[in-house]
């Protein structure tokens, strides 16, 4: 599977400085590995959109409270529902590689966030150019933990999809997903174009006037 | 007429979809579909009896999500909402004179189980077991269905077969790739179902019945077991935000036709999207298929979750490196509850090319049912290998074959009544290939006839247990060529009869033979190639030895059972990259350029002339700090750091082997330190790499996982009088639970320290759940250990 392998390297503390052959000859290694084991689905559902306080949307009949998340959705007419997943081998290869040996599991982890991130694009694209066809326009995927919207927002989100008999994600009672190499989010859909990424640092558009010093993840 | 009898003699119709006519009919999303049977009665009655106008045999109750943890919370308890919905299932077909079977619906519980997940095996059997006993004495069969999960299935099928008395019926969701949601293939599924006795096999949801013919006509060819099919109408599409299934009655019914025509097919039926007009159009185009018999198959298979192994094709090769007989590091390991030793093991040997893997663990000295359960379950967390459990306690054969997620070998059985009436049991409950030892309560015999006459008695008793013999493998026993000089004939003659004329699959403990004799190697490796040549299906080798691994490469290019000599050629050019070490790279330098099998090699010959604490201060500690010092500057990178982490672990590990080969404890008494992912969170990669670098700077870590309550970790630290806890959680609502364990130790441990760390965390939010040290990266964690222990 394609992923971008700046990203990878981004989580494994490269922070743009070149990474050494060693690790390159790693990281190629286990992207091959990873490509032949993960399985990934995705599944989403337009459902409705009512803005009720500044702080409260109604999304799919149900109220999730972020004055982030509707700021977010300020221009969007509808949303969708949206989950995505590499499935449960994924967790699977970090658990061998743990067992085998430190570093490609530290590598593993990097490049299958990496490839989570470039699977939903590559949904997300297909969704757009979709909805392209009649003007509409994808914002960005936000996701229940980002700003201020709750963790716990991921357990109103399941119930609107049927995402672990569909795609196998379940949820801990800590609102975790498992398997890990897995994304929720809500996706507005506005008849204005917007930028493809919410969080700028994660934008491959590196030359765009507007991008501003995001945070930088890394594994931890 | 009981389910079981009137299976096979024509078409059953299993009834079409309930959750979608109940969202036709108002039902919400969020709302539990199952509650309904109580609120909304009349609707559910009405559903069920359309079907049962529509001609259908099979009435499934609405009981599909009705477990425990979907109704925490709600005011009804899943027995009340399960007696409610076989009620409503039992009025709607009393309402015709014909035979309706009622078939209780179990569905997924909606969590993953371990190690995927989180539920534990045995908390799913229960979940399962509590919707069983409450529908058992009103329902004809019980359905599991829409199964994505193998683990799940087993779980769910041991509740149905130990709770009740009832024809048990599986159907699992396949993608168009014709997996498993957790990676299982079809004839994985099957093999795995077919060992726990299933009735039906089959499948349901996901594809409609076009793209789950060729699904059908696969399970057809290899199955032993009646077929049920239950699709969607169509593949679900998604227009104007509302999903839909598109194929008509008549399409729906068609196809499903050319279903009900697969050999073995016995009953069919619909599910997402499907309506009482669907089934009525497949009640006119199958009903009066009559279901063709199914065919007896006589694969020998073992399998892991996904994948299986076929006997017969070529050798099989079951890896026996864990096994603590003579092998002092590995006993240690298993001493000292060390996981990590046994999966590098597994790891090494899965990727030196065994097909299988062998577990024993016994030892007088451990809790064997136990230890043999943990092993096994953590085993096929990091290894996709079939294992083998072996062992002679029937206690701790159960408790590894209750967990099993698949159909195992079984090591073993013998000719002794007391052993058969002990293991055939167990073997016949759970499934699985056994390995039956030809020996008896007199003993072994010492020719060749008189082991296929005890061979001949345990292929008999196992008949008479309902174990079919492509369920065996019998091992005609290597016996040390050094006490009699006919021994390796004795063995290879019984052999070659019970492979070709019994047609029985063989086994053999290859390595045996050359017990007392020098360079086993060479005896085993000649042996081992006779034993191919005489019938032998599965050797239990080193798959670490090159001997043996050239034995089997050049047999199977010899045999023609190696295409165009692909693997001969890739053994003899993988074996050909040097192992050895470089000459002039010192153990320091290998260490600091992470080149692992290289220090392993270094360290062991240091060994030869140095004291083991000797190389680790002068050597190990030296390169670790240039490393360390290096990423605190921002100049090595985490790779490279945990590169050099690995090689210094592979020299430690030689050092560990000379210290417990002398026996003697010359290592000085190491600081503990309890390290734990907390409760509720499942993201542990950073804490593993803390462990392997504190581990490197000699600090002796009792690693507790993922997922580990406040008590655990306070009751370890207290029991092991430790004064260091590391913590570690990812995200904002598992540091609550690092929160309550550090307020917990705080109260009932004062003594110790806590460390933590995680992606959520910083310096202040550290101070303010009460942490003594914040730890921003994996160097901070040896620093601070260091600092503390040096007080």
């Amino acid at each position: 599977m394609d992923f971008s392998e700046k990203e990878a390297l981004r989580y494994l503390g490269f922070r743009g400085k070149p990474a050494d052959a060693d690790t390159l000859a790693l990281l190629h290694g286990v992207s091959a590995a990873a490509s032949a084991c993960i399985q990934p689905k995705s599944i989403y559902k337009e459902v409705s959109l009512r803005r009720v306080t500044a702080e409260e949307t109604e999304i799919g009949g149900i109220v999730f409270h972020s004055r982030k998340l509707q700021a977010h959705l300020k221009d969007s007419d509808r949303i969708l529902v949206f989950a995505a997943t590499l499935g449960a081998n994924a967790d699977m290869l970090v658990r061998r590689y743990t067992a085998e040996n430190t570093a490609k599991a530290a590598v593993a982890q990097a490049v299958l966030a990496a490839m989570t991130e470039s699977y939903c694009d590559e949904i997300c694209d297909r969704i757009a150019a979709e909805e392209g066809k009649n003007g509409w326009f994808l914002r960005p995927r936000f996701s229940p933990g980002y700003a201020d919207l709750a963790l716990s927002a991921q357990r109103d989100l399941f119930s609107l999809l049927e995402i672990p008999k569909r795609i196998g994600v379940t949820l801990t009672d800590t609102c975790l997903m498992l398997p890990t190499k897995s994304v929720t989010a809500f996706i507005g859909l506005c008849k204005t174009p917007s930028c493809k990424t919410e969080n700028c640092a994660n934008c491959p558009d590196t030359e765009c006037a507007y991008r501003k010093e995001g945070i930088q993840y890394e594994i931890s | 007429m009981k389910f079981r009898e009137k299976l096979g003699t024509e078409m059953l119709i299993f009834d079409g979809a309930m959750g979608t006519q109940l969202q036709a009919r108002g039902l919400q999303a969020g709302e539990l579909p199952e509650v309904w049977n109580i609120t909304h009665r009349d609707i559910i009655r009405e559903i069920h009896r359309a079907y049962v106008q529509a001609g259908c045999d099979i009435l499934k109750t609405n009981t599909f999500g009705a477990n425990a943890l979907k109704f925490e919370g709600t005011p009804y308890t899943v027995s009340e909402i399960v007696q409610a919905a076989v009620e409503n299932t039992r009025a709607a077909a009393a309402q015709t004179e014909r035979e309706i079977f009622v078939a209780l619906d179990l569905g997924p519980t909606g969590k993953l189980l371990k190690p995927y997940g989180e539920l534990e095996f045995s908390k799913a059997y229960t979940l399962y077991r509590e919707q069983i006993l409450a529908a058992k004495e009103n329902v004809d069969l019980i359905l599991i269905e829409t199964m994505g999960d193998l683990y799940e299935i087993k779980a769910a099928v041991l509740a149905a077969k130990e709770n009740a008395d009832l024809p048990v019926a599986v159907t699992m969701i396949f993608d168009e790739q014709e997996k498993l949601l957790t990676g299982a293939n079809i004839e994985t599924a099957l093999f795995t179902l077919e060992g726990l006795g299933v009735d039906m096999i089959g499948f349901n949801c996901g594809l409609g019945p076009v793209q789950m013919l060729p699904l059908v006509q696969k399970i057809s060819k290899i199955g032993s077991t009646p077929i049920a099919v239950n699709p969607n109408a169509g593949l679900p599409v998604c227009v104007n935000g509302v999903t839909s299934y598109n194929v008509s009655p008549a399409e729906f019914a068609d196809a499903l036709a050319k279903i009900a025509g697969c050999d073995g097919v016995q009953a069919v039926g619909g599910c997402c999207g499907t309506t009482p007009a669907h089934l009525a159009a497949a009640v006119r185009t199958c009903k009066g298929i009559q279901p063709k018999s199914v065919k007896e198959k006589t694969f020998t298979v073992v399998t892991s979750y996904d994948r299986t192994v076929y006997m017969g094709e070529h050798p099989i090769l079951i890896g026996e490196r864990i096994n603590p007989t003579g092998k002092k590091r590995l006993k240690t390991a298993l001493l000292e509850g060390d996981e990590g030793y046994i999966f590098s093991e597994a790891v090494a040997q899965a990727d030196s090319g065994a097909h299988v893997l062998d577990v024993n663990v016994g030892l007088p000295e451990i809790d064997e049912p136990a230890v043999l359960e943990r092993t096994v379950q953590g085993l096929q967390s990091i290894t996709d290998l079939p294992l083998q459990i072996d062992t002679s306690d029937t206690g701790a054969m159960e408790r590894a074959l209750r967990i099993y997620n698949g159909k195992p070998l079984i090591n073993s059985v013998n000719g002794k009544q007391e052993s058969m009436d002990a293991v055939f049991p167990l073997a016949k409950k759970y499934g699985g290939v056994v390995v039956c030892l030809t020996l008896d309560e007199h003993g072994i015999p010492d020719s060749a006839a008189g082991r296929i006459k005890i061979a001949e008695k345990i292929i008999k008793t196992a008949e008479s247990y309902g174990i079919a013999k492509k369920d065996l493998l019998i091992d005609t026993l290597a016996m040390t060529v050094s006490t009699g000089a006919d021994n390796a004939e004795i063995t290879l003659e019984a052999l070659r009869y019970i492979r070709y004329t019994l047609g029985i699959h063989t086994v053999l403990g290859v390595s045996n033979i050359s017990f007392g004799l020098p360079k086993r190697d060479s005896i085993n490796a000649a042996f081992f190639t006779l034993a191919m040549e005489n019938g032998l299906s599965a050797g239990i080798i080193n798959p670490k030895s090159d001997a043996m691994m050239n034995a089997y490469y050049a047999f199977c290019a010899l045999k023609g059972m190696d295409n165009n000599f692909k693997q001969y050629i890739a053994h003899v050019t993988d074996s050909a990259v040097p192992a050895k070490a470089e000459t002039g790279t010192d153990l320091k330098t290998a260490v600091v350029k992470g080149l692992k099998a290289e220090a392993g090699e270094q360290a062991k010959q240091l060994l030869q002339r140095t004291a083991p604490l000797e190389i680790i201060n002068t050597h190990l500690i030296p390169a670790l700090d240039i490393v360390g010092q290096g990423f605190e500057k921002g100049t090595v990178f985490l790779p490279q750091l945990l590169m050099s982490a690995d090689a210094a672990k592979a020299a430690f590990d030689e050092i560990k082997q000379v210290i417990v080969q002398s026996d003697a404890d010359t290592e000085k008494k190491k600081d503990k330190i309890v390290i734990a992912t907390v409760k509720g969170d499942v993201h542990d990669i950073g804490k593993n790499i803390v462990k392997v670098l504190l581990e490197n700077y000699g600090f002796d870590v009792i690693d507790l996982g993922k997922d580990v309550s406040p008590e655990v970790i306070l009751e370890t630290a207290k029991r092991e009088q430790v004064r260091l806890v590391g913590l570690s959680a990812l995200m904002t609502t598992t540091v609550a639970n690092m929160e309550l364990t550090i307020a917990l130790l705080r109260r009932e441990y004062p003594a110790c320290k806590i460390m933590v760390g995680g992606a959520v965390l910083t310096q202040d939010y550290a101070k303010r759940i009460g942490a003594d040290f914040y730890s921003r990266d994996a160097m901070g964690s040896v620093r601070y250990a260091e600092k503390l222990f040096a007080e």
